[in-house]
């Protein structure tokens, strides 16, 4: 019990009348996370759906000597036999696996929270997990590529990136009409060293190297074009060994599977939410004896390099520091 | 994702628990036969050598051939289609319990890290973002782990560069890991003598700039010049060790 004097002012009553701080109604700020959706651009392109298929492997075909590949052979004499070509074949795999995430809310929380962060919320936001989860799996597969046009001894620079766009261009088959422009995927930290090695690039003096400069942004996910190649950011590229795993493709390059949730049979009563071009089943729960509830999601996603053969495929490997 | 060999890996870092998102083991990978495979380092060493750019590949499910393991399979199953995925493209997958693969001399790795495989482990603390406690987080065994300064600062992942560039060199020669081909290096030398050319070309450039760009990249296209070839001539009798950081 408090006595509260005349006049009864605010510190004195804080304790038993009033709280020492209030929230703003239901508000929950984010807090920093990278929300770059690779779908948004074309580092990752679907290419099938396993589901009914008997199998957790997507093979592609590819093949050539035939078409614009094919090649006449003159011939030397009028009577001379036409020798048959061959044509050859390959294929990718893409295998897909399964990955889980699952929230818990016990009942006391949910009858006594004022935040909004209830299950069916969390639910909810599963979808941008599944994004994040498609952008750290299209940077893993990326990190493999082989040829490396950058130096894994310096730091990103402008004639690393000349060296990519030539990469692109001096490739047989390679047609902007077919492909589209190159993108390129680098960590953050490179796009900063792209940027230091242009305010001092011979080759490209004021005005020239403040407009690049200017263009030139280190956000994740914010596109920019550079070369005509569209260059994102994502903090998801590879470190390691002392390197960024940077990676440039087209779109095609990368490609991922999926095996549709449409058919998974789950018990009445489970509360279940399908995203079946996601390969995605999110499925809620109780436990009424520990009184909680629960939600867990179930994605089966592969992602997989096409062949370089297929789509040209560039590793972007420099020096983190 | 289990590993090839799960034994030896921790105990490596001093710290109890990393505050870090779990990541998948790897194993290294090297494409012997690009350009982009072979570097010069010369931070540890006596003088510019050229060093295989291994690089590691994350055993990740759904990834590049790596799958979910059904029950019964042995680990390597996961994985067994991503190692001929590499193979078809050119790469040489190194696994990390290969009797070579192991870091035994104290000069290859960072003061006070015991001999061992090449991947290293460290359990993750709870972070923010929520993830599991106790999860194993991998790195290289030249790599040292340890906690930003305050709970919510990254974690910190810093290479001991001087081992690192003494353990690949001391891999090819041995022979462990097959010496570069000379059109290799060629093409990396004539890389590297493109830049010059385009750090020289351009008369609209401030002179002093533009004669530090090329004093710069003349002197990467020197050391790549005149840098030892490991595997094809001898190796010092003795390296000195450095300290990490030094040129």
């Amino acid at each position: 019990m408090a006595t509260l004097n005349a006049p009864i002012r605010h510190a004195d009553s804080e304790s038993v009348l009033g709280q020492s701080f209030d929230y703003l109604g239901l508000a929950v700020l984010q807090q920093l996370t990278e929300r770059f959706d690779v779908l948004t651009g074309p580092m990752a392109t679907f290419l099938g759906d396993l589901a009914g298929s008997g199998s957790d492997t997507l093979r592609i075909r590819n093949a050539t000597g035939y078409g614009y590949a094919g090649a006449f052979t003159a011939m030397a004499t009028e009577t001379q036999a036409i020798t048959a070509s061959s044509i050859t074949a390959a294929y990718d795999s893409f295998t897909v696996s399964r990955n889980g995430i699952a929230y818990e809310s016990t009942f006391q929380r949910d009858a006594l929270a004022s935040d909004g962060i209830t299950i069916d919320a969390l639910a909810q936001s599963i979808p941008e997990a599944w994004a994040s989860l498609l952008r750290s799996k299209v940077c893993t597969v990326g990190a493999a590529f082989s040829t490396n046009k950058a130096d894994a001894a310096a730091t990103l620079d402008v004639d690393d990136m000349i060296n990519l766009r030539a990469g692109f261009e001096e490739t047989a088959g390679f047609d902007l009409s077919v492909h589209g422009n190159p993108f390129v995927m680098l960590h953050p930290v490179q796009i900063s060293h792209l940027r230091s090695s242009i305010r001092s690039e011979t080759a490209l003096q004021m005005p020239d190297a403040f407009d690049a400069y200017q263009r030139i942004q280190s956000a994740t996910g914010l596109r920019f074009r550079f070369l005509d190649m569209d260059v994102y950011g994502s903090a998801d590229v590879s470190l390691s060994g002392g390197d960024y795993y940077g990676f440039a493709s087209v779109r095609g390059g990368i490609g991922f599977v999926v095996a549709s949730t449409a058919n998974i049979a789950v018990p009445t009563g489970v509360d279940a939410v399908r995203v079946p071009e996601f390969g995605l089943l999110i499925t809620k729960s109780a436990d009424g004896s520990q009184a909680y509830n629960r939600v867990d999601a179930n994605a089966w996603l592969g992602v997989a390099a096409a062949s370089s053969t297929v789509a040209p495929q560039f590793l972007m490997q420099s020096n983190a520091t | 994702m289990p590993l090839p060999s799960s034994s030896g890996l921790g105990g490596v870092t001093g710290i109890e628990r990393l505050r870090a998102k779990p990541n998948a083991p790897f194993f290294l990978i090297h494409y012997p036969h690009e350009a982009g495979g072979w570097s010069v380092v010369s931070n540890g060493l006596d003088g510019p050598t050229w060093a295989p750019d291994l690089r590691p590949y994350q055993l990740v499910p759904g990834c590049g051939g790596v799958r979910t393991l059904e029950r019964g399979e042995h680990a390597a199953a996961a994985y067994e289609q991503a190692i001929l995925n590499l193979q078809r493209r050119g790469a040489v997958v190194y696994l990390p319990e290969a009797p070579a693969m192991q870091v035994t001399d104290a000069e290859h790795l960072p003061e006070g890290v015991p001999a061992g495989p090449y991947i290293r482990q460290v359990e993750t603390d709870t972070i923010p973002d929520g993830h599991a406690r106790g999860v194993p987080y991998y790195h290289l065994a030249q790599e040292q782990m340890s906690n930003g300064r305050t709970p919510t600062a990254p974690h910190k992942r810093v290479l001991d560069d001087a081992a690192w560039n003494r353990w690949r060199v001391a891999l090819v020669d041995a022979g462990h890991i097959a010496a570069p081909d000379a059109d290799v290096i060629a093409e990396r030398i004539e890389q590297q003598r493109r830049k010059v050319g385009s750090a020289s070309r351009d008369t609209r450039a401030n002179a002093e700039v533009r004669a530090a760009a090329v004093d710069t990249q003349s002197a990467r296209l020197a050391a790549m010049e005149s840098a030892r070839i490991p595997g094809t001539t001898p190796a010092p009798t003795k390296t000195t060790k450095r300290t990490r950081g030094a040129a």
